[in-house]
């Protein structure tokens, strides 16, 4: 479509997203904005597009380092709703966008922007995040993201058929190992002692993150709470 | 203490000076013993038996030699074995005094990067948590995962930054009975690999001279708090970080240049276990096909958890669409073990890499049939019961030996 005098808009974005009031998405916006970390993150923005040519994001979707950093430092907040509600879970948090000469860290920015989308309930976020549940489960009771039983041929099937392999000999490849924290170890990446997993539950309930769990996906929560409070009473 | 846009500019309105009287950024670890100073935290001091290397700005950074603490690595260990093994097999031939704890957990950073369920001060803690239980032990930390790494260092900044984040830290760590402790530096340990690499050299028996290697810098060991990479004027003039890179020279590699070595892997955190299709189409376009198109090498070689995974396992769907694809990755520990004559399956666990590693071996002249035929004896006593698992006492012999040019 060629750009006329109609459709060009120069200005701040159009309201894509009208089910949502201008005051909430204001609101979201300055959740971000008042982070503490925020500050460091951004300065401002030349529109030079270092960070874009960078970014592995923005070759395969449609995705900008560059507009997240002009909307958050023009405070368009139409646009800063539709980079939260939809750009943010594009971005693959390289950090390769550090390269910025203005100083600026828009996937700093993102990392915000998703810990509000997370912590608001956000349901394009719980959308996003709905396959992924399985791996937060992990990494919140074992305090391990991946586990050798995780490379099963039904999670992995675009690994070829050594993910077969590497899931039915599981058990006698994993002794087969001379680390001794990872011997025979199969449900997480190394062996954890208890006291350990029980410090990493204190540090789970006492920081907020298992509310942050409850918004994102109660039944979650619930299979978490569960396990970690029965732990944690038994001691 | 957040840094004015003024010093941005300064900073990158100029050429690097390494020189550490002029850096464009602050100096960390001042801000640490200041800290310390006033009784807010501790830090913990270097070992002895460590050595000193240049960073980007020409800063000095100290590398323990012994006496560390191994924060190992969840995808590492998880799905790379030989990639963990292969670290501590190298600690083993040179009798090194380490540390493998199993009151560890993961930075969990991969989950953070990749969904956002948690916050500031919970990742905060984690580390701290973390840093706590090597001090303890009086071990000093080094860092297995490239992510863990990065992520580290942008929490310390954040931490020293930031007096109510310390805050919250110190009264969660009060709770675990723990102090809010960092290390004086924070170390990966393809730094260590990095300040051993002449060494590793010295004791080298299988030659590989012949091998061409590319080299996949890893994003979040130099583009997350940048100044603290290891740089060299004798590697790629100071331009690049020297890691990885100065190990496989020293080894006889020959390393190949290609186009796109500043573009990640693809890996995407989130993308790498439930949106493959991009971490795929990266990987492949931008980074295996680019080296084969440019360069052919025998091999890519990386220092990070994700890097290897995502290089690795993304070339076999690419076959289905006729793309350039089919190069091994190796991290540069496993590189290292292989050149000093490690088992190829006891230590440096080929079995779990999925792009063929068989025409590596065979360029080496590595008879790597006869190794898997070992290998399998011992599976084979593990499953009949005679034999529990495999320990250092049959992985630390090194047992690959090839002529080793002069």
């Amino acid at each position: 479509m060629p750009t006329t005098q109609e459709n060009w808009n120069p200005g701040k974005a159009a309201n894509r997203h009208p089910e949502v009031s201008y005051e909430e998405k204001e609101r979201l916006f300055f959740e971000v904005k008042n982070d503490p970390r925020y500050e460091d993150f951004l300065y401002g923005c030349y529109e030079c597009g270092i960070c874009v040519s960078t970014c592995p994001s923005a070759r395969f979707y449609d995705y900008s380092p560059r507009v997240i950093a002009q909307a958050m430092a023009r405070e368009d907040i139409e646009r800063v709703y539709d980079i939260i509600s939809e750009d943010i879970w594009n971005c693959a948090q390289c950090f390769s966008c550090l390269r910025c000469p203005r100083g600026n860290n828009p996937g700093g920015l993102v990392t915000l922007l998703r810990e509000v989308a997370v912590k608001n309930g956000l349901q394009e976020t719980k959308d996003v995040l709905q396959g992924y549940s399985r791996v937060i489960y992990k990494v919140m009771l074992k305090g391990n993201q991946v586990s050798p039983d995780m490379l099963q041929p039904d999670f992995f099937p675009d690994w070829g058929p050594w993910v077969g392999q590497f899931s039915a000999n599981m058990p006698v490849w994993r002794k087969a190992i001379p680390v001794d924290t990872l011997r025979g170890v199969t449900d997480a990446a190394w062996k954890t002692n208890r006291k350990t997993l029980l410090e990493l539950y204190t540090i789970w309930f006492e920081t907020g993150n298992m509310d942050i769990i409850k918004e994102i996906d109660e039944g979650l929560y619930d299979l978490l709470a569960d396990v970690m409070q029965e732990e944690l009473e038994e001691g | 203490m957040t840094t004015t846009v003024e010093e941005i500019l300064e900073r990158k309105s100029h050429a690097v000076v390494r020189d550490a009287q002029v850096a464009p950024t602050h100096d960390i670890r001042e801000a640490l013993f200041e800290l310390e100073a006033k009784g807010e935290i501790v830090v913990q001091r270097m070992p002895e038996n460590h050595v000193e290397v240049t960073t980007k700005f020409g800063r000095t950074k100290k590398i323990p030699i012994d006496h560390t603490w191994h924060h190992k690595s969840c995808g590492q260990c998880g799905h790379i074995p030989g990639y963990t093994s292969s670290i501590f097999w190298l600690h083993r031939q040179f009798g090194l005094d380490y540390l493998d704890p199993t009151d560890q957990t993961s930075c969990t950073g991969w989950n953070y990067y990749a969904s956002a369920t948690s916050n500031a001060a919970a990742q905060a803690a984690v580390m701290v948590r973390n840093f706590a239980a090597a001090y303890e032990t009086g071990y000093f930390p080094m860092i297995h995962c490239g992510t863990s790494y990065g992520h580290y260092k942008e929490i310390r900044e954040q931490l020293v930054h930031h007096k109510e984040l310390r805050d919250e830290v110190r009264r969660i760590l009060d709770k675990l009975g723990k102090p809010l402790v960092l290390p004086e530096e924070i170390v990966h340990y393809s730094e260590w690999v990095h300040v051993m690499r002449k060494k590793f050299a010295e004791k080298q028996t299988v030659d590989m001279s012949m091998i061409t290697a590319t080299v996949h810098p890893a994003c979040h060991y130099y583009k997350i708090v940048a100044e603290d990479a290891i740089y060299d004027p004798d590697i790629y003039g100071g331009q690049r970080t020297a890691t990885v890179t100065a190990t496989l020279e020293a080894l006889g590699i020959n390393v190949a240049d290609y186009s796109t070595w500043f573009d990640c892997c693809g890996f995407g955190f989130r993308h790498v276990l439930v949106q493959r299709d991009f971490t795929r189409s990266f990987a492949v376009l931008r980074k295996i096909e680019t080296m084969k198109n440019e360069v052919n090498p025998d091999l890519t070689v990386t220092h990070d958890t994700g890097c290897v995974t995502t290089l690795d396992k993304s070339q076999f769907a690419a076959k289905a669409h006729d793309r350039k694809v089919g190069i091994p990755v190796l991290s540069d520990a496993q590189v290292a073990a292989l050149a000093m004559g490690a088992h190829p399956f006891r230590v440096v666990q080929f079995h779990w890499h999925s792009t063929d590693w068989r025409p590596f071996l065979d360029k080496l002249g590595i008879n790597w049939q006869k190794y898997w035929d070992e290998f399998q004896g011992d599976l084979d006593a593990i499953r009949a019961g005679t034999k529990s698992g495999i320990t250092w006492e049959d992985a630390d012999k090194p047992v690959v030996s090839t002529q080793v040019h002069a």
